[in-house]
C-alpha cells in the first residue's frame, strides 16, 4: 500500500489529508486518483515520493509515501 | 540610539554575537507586499536590525486587513500600506533606513527596484506577481525567500541560493507555469486564519536572517509546508534539473516583453487542426503525435505516435522532445484538456496542435 498525503485544495477534493492506495508507479497512482476524483484532472500539483519531488515517472515500492503538492498563492 | 543595548540579546546569543548583528545591519532586504505575510516579516526584520529595508505595496489598508495585518491600526484604514508601515516601523526602530515603493511590482519596474537589494522576500498574494518576481530574481541572481498560504497551510522556500553541493533552484523548478487564477484563490475568496500568515511570515523572516548571518541551514532546494491544524510540517526536496529553454526570460528585453497577465489568466489560445493539416504534419520530421486515450481504445492509430493517457500526461513532458506536438483522442474532447496541460508546461517553447474531432475524424485516411 502507498501512503498518500495531500495538501491544499487537493486534500479538499480527495476528502482527506491521508489515504492509502495500491499503485505500481506514479503514473498508475495519478490515474487511480483521477478515476476516483475526476476533479483532480483540472488541478495542478506536483508529486513528492518519500519527500523528494519527482520530475518524471517513478516506480513505487510498498510503504512508499507520496505527497500531492498544489501551488499556493495567498499572502 | 544605543546599538549594543538594543541588540544585546542577539549579541549574547551563542554563534550569533556581534558579528551576526553587524551582518544584519549591513544587509539590504526588499519585502514585496505589506499584507498578511509582509507585516510580520517587516516587523521582525526591522526589530532584528536589518539596516536597509524596502517596502513595496500599492494598496491601502482596510478593516478586514486588521484581522491579520498586524502592523496597521484603525487609524490607518484608507491610507497607503507602504507609507503607514514605514511610519510604524521607524517608530519601533529609527536607525533603519526604509525606502518605500507605493506601486505594483511588474516586469516593467521590478528589475530597477530589485537590483539595489541583497535579498528579496515574496510576500505577495497572486501568481502574476510571484512569477514576475521569481523571473526577475533569476535574471539578477538575487536570493528570493518565498512564502505563500492557503486556508490553514503555508509554504516556505529559499530560491536562487546554492546549497552545499552548489545546486540551486527557483520557483519554476517547483511549478514551471502558473495555474489559471481559478486554481488557487486568495484570502478574499476563501478566508484565512489570522495567525497563519503570521507563522509563515515569521518563518520567512527567519530564513532571511539565516541567509544574512550564516547561522543554521536555509531552505535551499527545499519546500516546507506547515499545517497549523495538525501543527505538522512537511519538508520536501526540489530537484535542480535543467529547465526548458526560454521558460524563464534570458535577458532584460525578453523579460519586459513577456505578458505575465496572460500567463496566469487567459485561456490558452488553442490551435485546432483539420485532417488536411494533420496529413501535412504526418510528414514533418519535427512533429510528434500523442494519443491521450486510455490504453486499448480503438481504432488504433496507424502512424507513429506516443500513447500517454490524459491523467498521466504531466509525468511525461520529458518525452515530448520535438518542437511540434499534435495531441489527439477519440473525438477531440480529451485532447483539448491535454492541450491545456501541455501548453501550461511548455508555454511558447513548443508548437502545439489539437486534432479537431479526434481520431474518428481521421478514419478516412487511415
Amino acid at each position: 500500500m502507498i501512503k498518500i498525503i495531500s495538501f491544499g485544495q487537493i486534500a479538499e477534493i480527495i476528502g482527506s489529508t491521508e489515504i492509502r492506495l495500491e499503485a505500481s508507479d506514479t503514473d498508475d497512482l495519478r490515474q487511480k486518483l483521477c478515476e476516483k476524483h475526476p476533479q483532480l484532472l483540472e488541478k495542478k500539483y506536483v508529486l513528492a515520493v518519500n519527500k523528494n519531488i519527482i520530475s518524471d515517472t517513478v516506480l513505487l515500492s510498498p510503504n512508499d509515501e507520496v505527497a500531492l503538492l498544489p501551488p499556493f498563492s495567498g499572502g | 540610539m544605543n546599538y549594543s543595548e538594543r541588540y544585546s540579546r542577539h549579541i549574547l546569543l551563542k554563534d550569533f554575537g556581534e558579528e551576526g548583528q553587524l551582518k544584519l545591519s549591513k544587509a539590504k532586504v526588499l519585502v514585496i507586499g505589506a499584507g498578511g505575510l509582509g507585516c510580520p516579516i517587516l516587523q521582525y526584520l526591522v526589530a532584528s536590525g536589518i539596516g536597509n529595508i524596502g517596502i513595496a505595496d500599492h494598496d491601502v489598508a482596510s478593516l478586514s486587513n486588521l484581522q491579520r495585518q498586524i502592523l496597521f491600526s484603525v487609524s490607518d484604514i484608507g491610507k497607503s500600506k507602504a507609507i503607514q508601515a514605514k511610519e510604524k516601523l521607524l517608530a519601533m526602530n529609527p536607525d533603519i533606513k526604509i525606502e518605500i515603493f507605493n506601486k505594483k511590482i511588474t516586469n516593467l519596474n521590478s528589475l530597477k527596484i530589485i537590483e539595489n537589494y541583497d535579498i528579496i522576500v515574496d510576500a505577495t498574494d497572486n501568481f502574476k506577481a510571484r512569477y514576475t518576481i521569481n523571473d526577475a530574481c533569476v535574471l539578477l541572481e538575487k536570493p528570493l525567500v518565498f512564502g505563500a498560504i492557503f486556508q490553514y497551510e503555508g509554504q516556505v522556500a529559499v530560491f536562487n541560493v546554492e546549497d552545499e553541493k552548489g545546486k540551486k533552484t527557483n520557483y519554476r523548478h517547483l511549478f514551471p507555469n502558473p495555474p489559471t487564477n481559478s486554481d488557487a484563490p486568495n484570502c478574499n475568496e476563501i478566508g484565512v486564519l489570522g495567525v497563519l500568515p503570521g507563522i509563515i511570515g515569521i518563518l520567512q523572516a527567519t530564513e532571511v536572517i539565516k541567509l544574512i548571518s550564516g547561522i543554521g541551514k536555509p531552505l535551499c532546494n527545499q519546500l516546507l509546508i506547515y499545517n497549523l491544524l495538525s501543527s505538522e510540517s512537511y519538508k520536501v526536496t526540489i530537484p535542480s534539473h535543467d529547465l526548458p529553454k526560454n521558460l524563464i526570460p534570458e535577458n532584460i528585453f525578453d523579460f519586459e516583453q513577456r505578458d505575465y497577465g496572460q500567463m496566469v489568466g487567459e485561456f490558452p489560445e488553442m490551435i485546432n487542426i483539420n485532417v488536411d493539416r494533420f496529413k501535412q504534419l504526418l510528414l514533418d520530421e519535427e512533429a510528434i503525435f500523442i494519443d491521450v486515450r486510455e490504453f486499448g481504445e480503438l481504432p488504433e492509430a496507424d502512424f507513429e505516435h506516443l500513447k500517454i493517457p490524459l491523467p498521466t500526461l504531466s509525468n511525461h513532458f520529458l518525452e515530448m522532445t520535438k518542437p511540434k506536438i499534435i495531441l489527439f483522442c477519440q473525438s477531440g474532447i480529451r485532447s483539448k484538456k491535454a492541450y491545456e496541460i501541455v501548453k501550461n508546461h511548455f508555454s511558447d517553447t513548443k508548437e502545439l496542435y489539437n486534432l479537431e474531432g479526434g481520431i474518428l475524424n481521421l478514419k478516412n485516411i487511415l
